[in-house]
Order: C-alpha cells, then sequence, then structure tokens
C-alpha cells in the first residue's frame, strides 16, 4: 500500500491524487489482467468524472466493489496493491470524496471546475488588464468600468488573478462573493 | 482419473487437468476468454471464475487443477459478480459498435456477452482507438478490438517461439501488437496465422479475400493443397524435405498420386498459384521440391505401405495409358481387381512417353514410375487399339476409356490439306520416338503458342531448325507457361503473337510459306465460337517455310471409329452421367471427358473413377490410405529475414548448350537448395493443429 | 452427401429465422435450422429490443397507441404503396409477440421507449411513438448497445428446448425445387460436405444484402464504400434473396435502410458522436439544405444528405459551440456515444488528422476550413454570414429550425466533419403475401417457400419509419412466427 497517498497535507485533494496514482500506475502499462489494468482505468475516469463533476451516486459503491475485487482478483501484487491503497483512499478520506459527489466541492481547491473566480467590486480599478489576458473572453467591462466575469464562459482556467495588480480577483467555493451583474462605472 | 463434483454433477478429470477444462469436457459450460485449450492458462480474464469446497472467494477455473473429491460451483454468487464486473470492464472499453466487424457472428466476446447478457453501461466509457494496419501482407490488425486476452501473444511467443507479438502501449492504452511500430516482415514473422487463429474478437484477421475462395475452413487455410487437382498435403511433404526426410516427402504425395517423379518435372504446379507465400514475395517452389525428394528417396520404405485388398474376381479393362488410364489401373488394382490396360501405341505412358519432350520429362523417370504399377500386378497390352467397347465389354466385368485427346486439330486454312502440314500430336509423338524429323525441312511455322506448341518448337529447334511461333493471342496473353516462354525466347524460337493465319502457301506438295497478318486485338465470342478482330492495315506478309505444324487443339478421335459402342456428343466425347457412358458398366475418364489438360488434372481423374468403378463392382471406392505418419512440431522459432527469404529457383543449364541435346533443361535442387528453398514455407497447416474453442451455443443450449 | 428430413427448414439463425424456428418447434414441427455462422442472432445482436404495440408492458407504462393506430399512422406514412394486409397481420400481432417473448421465452424488457423527441413546432406528424421494448441484459443490468442478445440468446436456448436442430457454420447453398414446389435445401458444413436436406415448407430468412457490394449497386444504386458507408456485416450477402429468386419469386422495391454515418466508424466514433449536433449543416456548396433539429431522425438526414451534389454534408463547429457542449454537455444526447466525448475531442481530432484521416478538420478562418474540408468557400462564407445574423435576431427565416439550437459560428478555430450516407442495412426483395408465402412476378404462391425478415421486409416504403422504432426487429420477429405458425397449420391440420 503507498502510505504517501494516505498522510495527504491541505493543500491536495484526494481526488486528484488517486487520478493520477492509477494513471501512472504500473498497472495502467501492463494490460495482462482485466482487474489490474481496465481497474486502474476505471479509477482513473471515475475520478476524473468526479472533478469534471460528472459524478454519480454510484460511484463510491461501485469503486469499493471493484477495488475490492481487483484485490482478490489481480494477477500480481501491483494490481493488489492498487485496490488496497484506493480503498484505504475511499476508507480514509470518504468525506472529502462526498463532498466532491454531493456538493461539488474540493476542500484543497485543487478542482477547478468547482470553483468560481469573481472580481471584487470594490478593488477593481477597470484597468481591463484582465480582459487582455483572458483567452476565452469571459470578462465582460471596458475602461473605467468594474469587470465582470461572466460564469458561463469562464473555463476556471484562473489566469485572471495574476494579471490583475490590484488583487481584485478572487476563487471561491460555495460562498461567492457579491457584486454587480453586468460592468457599471468604477466608483473609485 | 480423478473423481470431482461440478455444479453437483460427478465428473472425471485427467490428473493435472485444469477445472475449466474438467468441466467443459463433461458438457458443462464456463464462460472463458483468455483461456485457449492449446495455450498456457494465465487467469487474466477471470471469466471462467468458480468457488471451490464452499468457499466464499472465487478462483480462476482455468489455474485451478482439479483435486480429488474437490466440489466446485460454477454459479457461486461471488463467482457470477467476478465474471461479470469482468465482462463489464472489457466491455467499457471496447466499441460498442461491431457491425463491420469481420467476426461479426463469429467473436467469441459477441457470444459472451450474448450468453451473459452484460454490458459496460455501468461503467466509464473509454474506446481505445488504435488505426486499423492492413499495410502487412496476409494478416489485418485491427487493435482496436483487442481484448488484451493475451492469446496471440502467448501462441507466438510460447508456442511457435517466434516473439513477433507482445503487449505495446500507445496513446490508446495497451493492447497486443508489433512493438516500436515495426512492419510484420520487419519484425520477423513466419506468417504462421496462429494469432489468428487464436484471436476471440476481430483483432488480428485474414487479410480481406484470404478466406472466402473454398467452402471448407481449411481449404482456406491451407490454399495450396486445395488448389491441387489431387489435394496432395504439401505443407506436409515440405516439412519433410526441410528436416530431411524426403523419403517421407516421397510417400506423402504417394498418398495421393502414383507418379511424384513425372509431376516433379512438369506438372502445372496449381499449388503455387495458391501458395501464401506468393503474397509476401514469391511463392514457394513446390514442384522442385517434389522432384528434389524423389530422386533422394534413397529407401523407397512407401512401398511396403499402403494397402492391397483381396483379390475380388473382377476384371477390369482400362483402354489408354495415359497418367488417367494408369492411375485408375494402379488403384483399381490394388482394390483387387484384375486390370488389363490396352495402349494403341508400341510404349505405355500416353502423353508422358509420346507427347512431353524429354527435354522437360526425360524418359527412364517416366518409365520408372509406369514399371512399378506393372510390378504392383497391372497387367498391359501395346499396340492394340480398341475399336469396338461392346466387344471388349463382354470379356470384363467394367471398363475404363481413358484415350485422353490424342489427335490433333488442323484450323480450316487454305492448304491446310498439304503434304507438309501436321498436327503437334504427329510431330512429338515422331520426336519422341527420336524419328528422323528431316521431312519438316528446314524452317518450320508452328502455329499456336500453348504448352504444346512450344513443346513442338523447342523440339525442332533442337533439331537445329528455324522454328517460327505465330498465335493469335497479344504478347501479354500467350497462354504457355512463363518459363516456357523465357527459355524458348533464349532458344531461338522466333515468337510471332498477334497474328491471324490466311492461308499456307505453296502446292499440294510443297509448301512454301505460311501468309499471315497482324492483329491488334481479339474477342472471342463464347456463345457463338466467333472471334473478332481488329486488323493492322498493311500487315499482311507470308512466313517462308518448308512445313507448317498445327498446335491447335485435340480431340479423342472416337467419331472415327465407325462403331465404337457407346454415345459420343458432336464434338467427339463420350455422352455422360457422372462418369458412367451411355452403356452400363464403361466409364469415361480423364482428357476424353475433359478435353486437354493437365497431368495432375488427369491424375485426380483416375482416382475419382476409380472410385465410381470399385463402387459399380460391389467395392466401398475408398483408396485413401496413409503412407507416412505426420508429426509437425508447432514451435517454429525465429528465423532472422524470413519474410525476405527469396525464391530458389533450379539451375536452368545455358540456352545454347540445352539446345543440343534432349537432356532434361534444368539440374535439380542441390541439397541445400531444397532446404533453403523449404524453409520459406509458412506452415499455413500448423493453424488447423489449434483446438477450436466451442462456444455456449455448443454445448447443447441452457447451461 | 448426407441426407437429412424434418417439417420444416429454417435458412439462418438472425433473429427472423431464430423466431420462426422457436416459433415451429412449439407447434410440434420436426424443425431443422442451417445457419453459417457459429453463433445466432446476427445483426440483432448489435440492437435493443423490437417494435411491439399493444404489449401487456405498454398498457402498462400507459401509452395508448393501439395496432389499429399505429396501423393507419404507418400506411399513412407510405402512401398505402405497401402491403397493408401484412401491416395489418403484423401490427396487430406484435403486442401478443412481446407477451409471448416475456411469458414464453423468458425475455425481459426494461420498458418501452421512442427512439426521439420531434421538435415542439413538429410534433402533431412527426413525434416517436412509444413502441420499441427495450430489452434487459440477462442479470438485470443496465441496457445499452447489443442489450438484444440477450433476447437472442433466450430465443436460441428456447427453441433448442422446444427440439429445433441447429447446423452451425452450415450454409445453405441452394434450394430444392420439383415440379415448382420447393421441398428442401443443399446446405454445405464446415468441413465442405454437403447435405441434401428435405422438408415440407423451408422458411428463408438471411438478412439481406448489406455486406454485398455488387448487389447494393444494382438493387439499389449506392456504391458501397462511395456513395454509401453501411454496416456490413459479414455474412449479408443476399443469398437468401437470390434462392428464392432462382426458385422463381417475384422481386420487390429494394432499399438500403438509411442513415448518415462517418466510413470506418470504428475507429472514428468520437468524432461521429461529437459532430451529431444541431448547430450549421451545409452541402457541399455551403448551403444549408435542411432544419439542423431534424438530425436526431438519422433515416430523413441519411436522405437528406444522399440528396445533395457528391452524396455528403458538413457539419460546421466553432469554439463557442465546442467548449459550450464540453460544459454544458450535448444538445442532443446519443444513446450510443461515449460521454466524454468533448473532453478527448481535440486530442482525437489531431489524431485524425495526423493520420491522413480526411473526413474532419479544423482552420483558423471560415475560408480555410472550406478550402481543407472541400467545401465551396465563397458559399460557405456568405451562408454562415446570413445563418449568423439570423441568429442574432433568434430566428432561422430559412427552415424555422428551433431556435434553441440558433448558435452563431463565428470564433475560430472552426471544425468540419464531412457526413456520409450510411445504412444499417437492406430491406425488402422478395415478393410475399401477408402469410410469408413467397410469390412470383404474377403473384401465384410457390408452394413451400416462406420468405422473412429482412429478405422480405419491403412494407417501409422508401424510407424506415423511426417515429416507430423498432420496426425492423419487429418485422423479423413477426415475420418469423407468422411464417412458421401458417407452416404449422398446414401441418397440424387433419
Amino acid at each position: 500500500m503507498n502510505e504517501k497517498l494516505l498522510n495527504l497535507t491541505d493543500k491536495q485533494c484526494p481526488v486528484n491524487e488517486l487520478m493520477n496514482y492509477a494513471k501512472t500506475h504500473k498497472c495502467a502499462d501492463c494490460g495482462k489482467c482485466v482487474f489490474g489494468y481496465e481497474g486502474a482505468t476505471q479509477l482513473e475516469l471515475t475520478m476524473a468524472d468526479i472533478t469534471m463533476k460528472r459524478s454519480r451516486a454510484t460511484d463510491m459503491e461501485q469503486l469499493k466493489k471493484l477495488c475490492t475485487m481487483m484485490v482478490e482478483q489481480s494477477l500480481c501484487d501491483d494490481g493488489i496493491e492498487l485496490g488496497q491503497t484506493a480503498l484505504a483512499m475511499l476508507d480514509k478520506y470518504a468525506d472529502d470524496f462526498a463532498a466532491h459527489i454531493a456538493k461539488k466541492s474540493c476542500k484543497a481547491g485543487v478542482c477547478k471546475k468547482f470553483v468560481t473566480f469573481h472580481i471584487l467590486p470594490d478593488l477593481c480599478i477597470g484597468c481591463g488588464d484582465c480582459v487582455d489576458e483572458c483567452e476565452d473572453d469571459a470578462i465582460m467591462g471596458k475602461k473605467k468600468f468594474i469587470h465582470v466575469i461572466d460564469q458561463s464562459e469562464c473555463t476556471q482556467c484562473g489566469k485572471c488573478v495574476s494579471a490583475c495588480d490590484e488583487e481584485a480577483i478572487v476563487m471561491a467555493g460555495a460562498v461567492k462573493p457579491r457584486g454587480p451583474l453586468k460592468p457599471v462605472p468604477c466608483k473609485r | 482419473m480423478i473423481k470431482l463434483t461440478i455444479d453437483g454433477k460427478t465428473v472425471e478429470a485427467r490428473e493435472g487437468q485444469s477445472v475449466l477444462h474438467a468441466a467443459l469436457d463433461a458438457g458443462i459450460y464456463i464462460p472463458h476468454l483468455c483461456d485457449h485449450p492449446d495455450l498456457e492458462a494465465k487467469g487474466g480474464c477471470r471469466l471462467c471464475s468458480v468457488s471451490i469446497n464452499g468457499d466464499a472467494a472465487a478462483v480462476p477455473s482455468c489455474t485451478t487443477i482439479v483435486e480429488e473429491g474437490m466440489v466446485v460451483n460454477t454459479k457461486s454468487e461471488a463467482a457470477e459478480a467476478v465474471r461479470r464486473t469482468s465482462m463489464e470492464l472489457m466491455l467499457a472499453t471496447h466499441p460498442s459498435e461491431c457491425t463491420g466487424c469481420p467476426k461479426f457472428g463469429k467473436c467469441e466476446l459477441q457470444s459472451l456477452y450474448q450468453v451473459m447478457g452484460v454490458n459496460g453501461e455501468d461503467w466509464r466509457l473509454k474506446p481505445r482507438i488504435v488505426p486499423t494496419d492492413e499495410k502487412n501482407p496476409l494478416i489485418s490488425h485491427l487493435f482496436t478490438r483487442c481484448v488484451r486476452c493475451g492469446r496471440c501473444i502467448r501462441a507466438c511467443q510460447d508456442k511457435r517461439g517466434v516473439k513477433v507479438l507482445d503487449y505495446v502501449r500507445d496513446a490508446s492504452g495497451i493492447h497486443a501488437g508489433i512493438p516500436e511500430g515495426k512492419s510484420l516482415i520487419d519484425a520477423g514473422c513466419r506468417f504462421c496465422g496462429a494469432c489468428i487463429e487464436v484471436c476471440p474478437t476481430g483483432s488480428i484477421v485474414d487479410a480481406v479475400g484470404l478466406m472466402e475462395k473454398y467452402p471448407s475452413y481449411a481449404d482456406n487455410v491451407v490454399p495450396c493443397s486445395a488448389e491441387c487437382p489431387a489435394h496432395i498435403d504439401i505443407p506436409a511433404y515440405i516439412r519433410a524435405i526441410r528436416e530431411g526426410r524426403p523419403g517421407d516427402a516421397v510417400a506423402i504425395i504417394r498418398e495421393k498420386v502414383p507418379f511424384p517423379l513425372v509431376l516433379g518435372h512438369i506438372c502445372n504446379h496449381l499449388c503455387e498459384t495458391g501458395c501464401k507465400r506468393g503474397n509476401i514475395n514469391d511463392p514457394m517452389g513446390i514442384r522442385n521440391l517434389k522432384r528434389y525428394a524423389v530422386e533422394h528417396d534413397e529407401e523407397q520404405a512407401w512401398k511396403a505401405k499402403g494397402f492391397m485388398k483381396e483379390r475380388t474376381g473382377k476384371r477390369v479393362a482400362v483402354v489408354g495409358s495415359g497418367p488417367c488410364g494408369l492411375t485408375a489401373a494402379y488403384y483399381l488394382n490394388k482394390l483387387g481387381h484384375d486390370v488389363t490396360v490396352l495402349e494403341k501405341r508400341p510404349q505405355l505412358g500416353g502423353p508422358m512417353t509420346s507427347g512431353i519432350p524429354a527435354y522437360r520429362l526425360p524418359l527412364e523417370d517416366v518409365m520408372e514410375e509406369i514399371q512399378y504399377i506393372l510390378d504392383s500386378g497391372v497387367k498391359a497390352e501395346v499396340n492394340c487399339t480398341v475399336t469396338d467397347v461392346a466387344a471388349l465389354k463382354k470379356d470384363y466385368d467394367a471398363v475404363l476409356v481413358a484415350v485422353g485427346v490424342s489427335k490433333g486439330k488442323k484450323l480450316p486454312l487454305p492448304g491446310a490439306d498439304f503434304k507438309q502440314v501436321y498436327t503437334a500430336m504427329d510431330v512429338l509423338a515422331d520426336n519422341r520416338a527420336n524419328k528422323d524429323m528431316s521431312y519438316l525441312g528446314d524452317t518450320v511455322c508452328v502455329i499456336g503458342a500453348g504448352s504444346v506448341g512450344y513443346d513442338v518448337a523447342r523440339s525442332l529447334v533442337r533439331k537445329g531448325m528455324t522454328v517460327n511461333l505465330a498465335c493469335l493471342e497479344q504478347a501479354d496473353k500467350i497462354l504457355a507457361d512463363m518459363d516456357d516462354q523465357t527459355e524458348g525466347a533464349e532458344e531461338g524460337i522466333n515468337l510471332l503473337p498477334g497474328r491471324s493465319f490466311e492461308a499456307i502457301e505453296g502446292t499440294p506438295d510443297k509448301v512454301t510459306g505460311l501468309r499471315i497478318h497482324t492483329v491488334l486485338s481479339s474477342t472471342y465470342d463464347r456463345a457463338t465460337g466467333k472471334v473478332t478482330e481488329v486488323v493492322e492495315e498493311g500487315s499482311q506478309t507470308v512466313v517462308p517455310c518448308d512445313s507448317v505444324v498445327f498446335a491447335t487443339g485435340q480431340h479423342t478421335g472416337l467419331q472415327e471409329f465407325d462403331n465404337f459402342g457407346i454415345e459420343l456428343n458432336e464434338r467427339g466425347f463420350p455422352v455422360l452421367d457422372g462418369f458412367n457412358t451411355s452403356m452400363d458398366g464403361v466409364f469415361a475418364a480423364g482428357d476424353a471427358i475433359t478435353g486437354i489438360s493437365f497431368v495432375i488434372k488427369a491424375i485426380q481423374q483416375g482416382r475419382l473413377v476409380t472410385a465410381a468403378i470399385d463402387r459399380y463392382l460391389g467395392g466401398d471406392g475408398e483408396i485413401a490410405e496413409t503412407l507416412c505418419e505426420r508429426s509437425a512440431d508447432p514451435h517454429i522459432g525465429r528465423i532472422e529475414g524470413f519474410g525476405k527469404l527469396e525464391r530458389v529457383e533450379q539451375t536452368l543449364r545455358a540456352a545454347d548448350e540445352r539446345v543440343k541435346d534432349e537432356l532434361d533443361v534444368y539440374h535439380t535442387y542441390s541439397c541445400d537448395q531444397a532446404k533453403c528453398e523449404a524453409e520459406r514455407c509458412l506452415q499455413c497447416d500448423l493453424r488447423l493443429q489449434f483446438t477450436p474453442v466451442k462456444l455456449w451455443s455448443e454445448y447443447g443450449g441452457a447451461n | 452427401m448426407k441426407k437429412m428430413e424434418a417439417d420444416v427448414i429454417v435458412v439462418a439463425a438472425g433473429l427472423s429465422g431464430l423466431s420462426a424456428a422457436a416459433t415451429a418447434a412449439e407447434n410440434g414441427l420436426k424443425t431443422l435450422v442451417f445457419e453459417k455462422s457459429n453463433n445466432t442472432g446476427g445483426a440483432a445482436n448489435m440492437g435493443m429490443g423490437p417494435l411491439g404495440i399493444g404489449s401487456r408492458i405498454q398498457r402498462q407504462s400507459m401509452v395508448a397507441l393501439t395496432p389499429g393506430e399505429a396501423f393507419r399512422k404507418h400506411m399513412f406514412y407510405t402512401h398505402y404503396n405497401v402491403n397493408a394486409r401484412l401491416v395489418r397481420d403484423y401490427y396487430f400481432k406484435s403486442g401478443s409477440t412481446i407477451d409471448w417473448l416475456e411469458d414464453t421465452v423468458g425475455v425481459q424488457f426494461a420498458g418501452v421507449e421512442r427512439m426521439f423527441t420531434a421538435p415542439e413546432d413538429t410534433r402533431a406528424y412527426s413525434d416517436g411513438e412509444f413502441t420499441w421494448h427495450i430489452v434487459v441484459p440477462e442479470g438485470g443490468g443496465r441496457p445499452g448497445p447489443r442489450a438484444a442478445t440477450a433476447m437472442t440468446k433466450k430465443l436460441t436456448e428456447y427453441a433448442k428446448e422446444q427440439g429445433a436442430d441447429f447446423q452451425m457454420e452450415t450454409p445453405v447453398k441452394s434450394l430444392i425445387v420439383e415440379d415448382g414446389a420447393v421441398v428442401g435445401v443443399i446446405a454445405v458444413d464446415k468441413n465442405g460436405e454437403e447435405i441434401e436436406a428435405r422438408a415440407g415448407s423451408v422458411i428463408v430468412a438471411t438478412g439481406g444484402f448489406g455486406e454485398n457490394p455488387q448487389m447494393i449497386q444494382e438493387c439499389t444504386g449506392f456504391e458501397y464504400g462511395k456513395t454509401i458507408h453501411n454496416f456490413a456485416i459479414p455474412g449479408m450477402r443476399g443469398e437468401g434473396i437470390k434462392m428464392c429468386w432462382a426458385a422463381g419469386a417475384g422481386k420487390t422495391p429494394m432499399i438500403m435502410e438509411i442513415m448518415y454515418q462517418l466510413p470506418d466508424n470504428m475507429n472514428h466514433f468520437v468524432m461521429d458522436g461529437a459532430f451529431r449536433q444541431p448547430c450549421l449543416w451545409v452541402n457541399r456548396d455551403g448551403q444549408r439544405f435542411m432544419p439542423e433539429d431534424q438530425i436526431a431522425n438519422t433515416t430523413f438526414t441519411g436522405n437528406a444528405i444522399a440528396s445533395q451534389p457528391g452524396k455528403c454534408a458538413f457539419i460546421i463547429m466553432d469554439s463557442k459551440l465546442l467548449k459550450k457542449y464540453k460544459k454544458h454537455g450535448p444538445d442532443i444526447i446519443s444513446r450510443v456515444h461515449p460521454l466524454n466525448m468533448y473532453e478527448v475531442f481535440e486530442e482525437e481530432l489531431e489524431r485524425d488528422i495526423a493520420a491522413g484521416y480526411e473526413n474532419v478538420n479544423k482552420a483558423d478562418t471560415l475560408e480555410e476550413l472550406a478550402e481543407k474540408m472541400g467545401i465551396d468557400v465563397e458559399g460557405l462564407v456568405a451562408q454562415v454570414e446570413e445563418y449568423n445574423e439570423m441568429c442574432a435576431a433568434g430566428f432561422d427565416e430559412l427552415f424555422e429550425k428551433d431556435r434553441h439550437y440558433m448558435e452563431p459560428i463565428e470564433k475560430g478555430p472552426f471544425y468540419a466533419c464531412r457526413q456520409h450516407v450510411g445504412a444499417y442495412g437492406s430491406l425488402g426483395g422478395v415478393k410475399v403475401n401477408h402469410k410469408l408465402q413467397v410469390l412470383t412476378e404474377d403473384g401465384k404462391v410457390i408452394p413451400g417457400l416462406y420468405c422473412v425478415g429482412t429478405d422480405a421486409c419491403s412494407i417501409f416504403g422508401d424510407s424506415y419509419p423511426f417515429t416507430l422504432p423498432g420496426n425492423t426487429m419487429g418485422f423479423c420477429l413477426n415475420s418469423g412466427r407468422m411464417a412458421a405458425e401458417d407452416v404449422a397449420s398446414k401441418v397440424n391440420a387433419w
């Protein structure tokens, strides 16, 4: 069992960690047994779906059964180890997984699909630097107007945050900061 | 034997057998995929999961060995759950579209999801797309359909020892394939087809069109034997030659034909047109190997084998001693009948001794094989022309008319009745009888460039004559085989292709030339028999010559007799029902019913008519015999550069040397040459050693 | 030559042959089935379930459609060009066939569905009906593609239980005709040995000619691999049709069961799925040719594509649309394509372009895209301009496409896909009456010969009726039963 994955820091998201672990595991590079190879594939794909807000209510239960079978039915120790590690993570970080699935919330803030970006109206000076940076044309506004992020266009890349010298752009989880729906003239 | 219980049924199994195969042998179906009866079990797919002795856990039955008193439950909850999950996981990454898959209807995976009724819908679906590779000869790779069962890899690595296939990784994941993206030839593939045979899905399949020519699967797999009219077991005798057992090779050939050496010289080798090696570079030199084998068969061990039935007291007359008549005589004698061969010429052998020239077929080689037939008990009379079959039939229980087509035909040209206008049959017979040929003069025109035309032309070149060989076909459509064409050209034959014939010039006593013109193209209407020509303007010319020889077809000559006794059609061939003629107990076969053909075809006719005559005489018609037990090592190993091994040709004597004599134009293979050539064989027949995998539906329906 | 005898011989064990065999056997007939593959079910193994009208499941699901209504709808759709008596008998039987499958054969159904919901404005006449009975995979998993294999398996088992004799890998080569009546077949087993099998009746059920390019060309005018890219299920070579013709059967109009798809579909499945959206569809001239909200009806769309120059159509998306699909999922959800197809879209596209697959491409400008795909450049640019204006106005003045789908094509890179005419298989060939007895050209019954399933299915007129889904399988199942029952009524009569 991989102990490192059972001692994650606050900055590490167990869903992402498990996804990357499965993706780069020896089992993903072998193919000799169904439970090792396809098991690793399903672990990776399911974790990826969870981070992309495409989780299903049955995911945890299904994966636990799968991992148990991986432990019992893999051809070699690699598959057994992956199954055991995943099982232990699903158990130890059950709350994190549940939060990802049920509330679309990532405590560590790693899952970008769960967060939104916002421009704080009090700090925005209407300079337009963020607009230039945004590749998705998701920021509305013009000179001297408080800029607003169009959430339906935003892909959560986060580039605007570093583009803003005023530190007016913030990431938010479940609780969103207040602000105008459309650009309005700056107060400052 | 070990006794165990499977699903409540007592089953006997062999020591060391797996639980899976014990169950399957007992008719109890357990789904399975990565297991193959002929490959080492690995237990990767887990579809064959069972529970043992009431244990809750599921174990793969393919890697579990039977034990006395073992209690197996194939349907335990754990086993079913593992089985279903495994199948679902595989289907989640397998293409959901089976239409267009070459294995549709014959796919093990399809049959498994049919019996298990599962799909991958509960899981994350991910197609693993691998571009289809149809660039390799003989084998197509559609690895999008690979389920990583590893059967092809085990077959290639362990069973065959060729070690071309392995698990490979690309952007889409892991699948079976050729490492480093090599072509099969570069990777050292021996094209044995084991991978195709064991692949449960449509991932590795025979290239398009390869498996559709014949109704039987085995014939499609081994097309050389299928193409051979006598169905000689060609891969087996090539194997014997490679392994230094020419005697065994001859025995294998002799199971089907009594003229191996004749065929080794002059067979038209249809087998080579079927040979799959031809899809890689050039087909195997099958005919040449046959000759090599016979010429190196010291002990002739086959003579002591084979059946010889008790005498039946039945008498059979065979009219004609060509390859068909002698073959029938040989087998009818073995079946216990008293056989007398009646030959109109002074020598037995038909075209083998009175037609085909010595430089292609040495006389002593034919006579040796005929002598063996006589030694085996066949009686023969020469200089005996049968003109009335009805009379003959009175003295015999059955008569076989195998007179061949020994009468030449002439085209209806003005001057065709001149004295110095001959048919190929007469000229070749004189030539073979070492007669003085000077009656043909110094310059000859031969009309017709088929095999017979070339025989005449090349024989006359050897007499020092100037020979013009003219035919209607364009140069690229000449009927004779390529060897005749190139060797004939080297020997100085003046070929005039694309010519049409107007008249023979001269007087009835003195031919002076052949008047011809050039045709740019011609079409033959099968329905009316009419030829339509596009003539080159102003091309009319006269080729000066002293005589003209027609090599433009032959017929039986039977219509020349007033009352031969059997009904003939308007072309002079017997009217037939199967091999039966219009008279009870009188049969006909060979060229006399098929029209001019090749020796191997005539031999097969002889075999077939033997069966018919034997049944008529109260026998079972069975002439199959095994003269050599087969053994073939499935472990063929690697041969570097196998795909690029070039065909070894027999050494051809120099043209200026060979036109001076009547000796064989080829030197037989040396021992090394024969082994090198035999080494090139793909051994397609090894595929048939694999045990076919039975699907659920073959276990009597519901389990 | 081996000899066999039976009351009835069924030629091929696809769905129609299986249902004929099961029905014949359960009526006490000695039944002999020849199948050239080594597995049963044929093309039905790909499907999800058959049509049924008036089944118990339907009534329990509050589906009010009656066989009589469906019959009227079908006949209106086909303009009474097809055999009304046959359609009537088929539809009125179809409900009880579903009940038979459930109660007697043991097939489970997940429920009854329709193929698609029509756009709102068109529902009065083009909405899908709930006739499609989806088979539950054995053991109760989620139904998906291939679900119908559970049904073919159950039917096979049931037919065997009832005593039907299956000769696998044994194709029938010809019918034995004596004095104008069909009295048996000549088959060849896998070792090449011939079998002469005789029976009072022969039911031909070989599934059409989808894998026979020559017949496709001769009978429908399409060129396989060029103007049509149909499913070519190995073995569907029209042998049964030819056998019947050789025995004197009359011909019916023959069509391909049209839809649309990408060539080499299996290896380009993501692309095929991702572009199946009601965005902007144009022909080679760059012109729109249908309201894109109709594309879920794959038959109609296939027909529309077939009548465009070059028999192809181009689907155009821009980066904004792609982003939208990626983020919010597609506008039209497919049952068969993977859900994550937009995530892997760019990766797949790059690979296809690198591999030289010419049916998809991308470009930074529309002009470049048109150039690469072989669309008329000016035509496309003008069309996009006009279309974008209509999108801005929120109304499709050309086809009145559903306004939900009016998304402009404006932001590069632009993506395009060339769709081709496809087909599920062929339809029709052998002329039959409402008892599935084969008729000569002038309508006389050929004694002893029946033809069922796809070989005899000419009740759809010129196009598959997607509004009454499950119809191909439905006809196979029911025609097989109807023929076998007619044979049984004769054998068992006194």
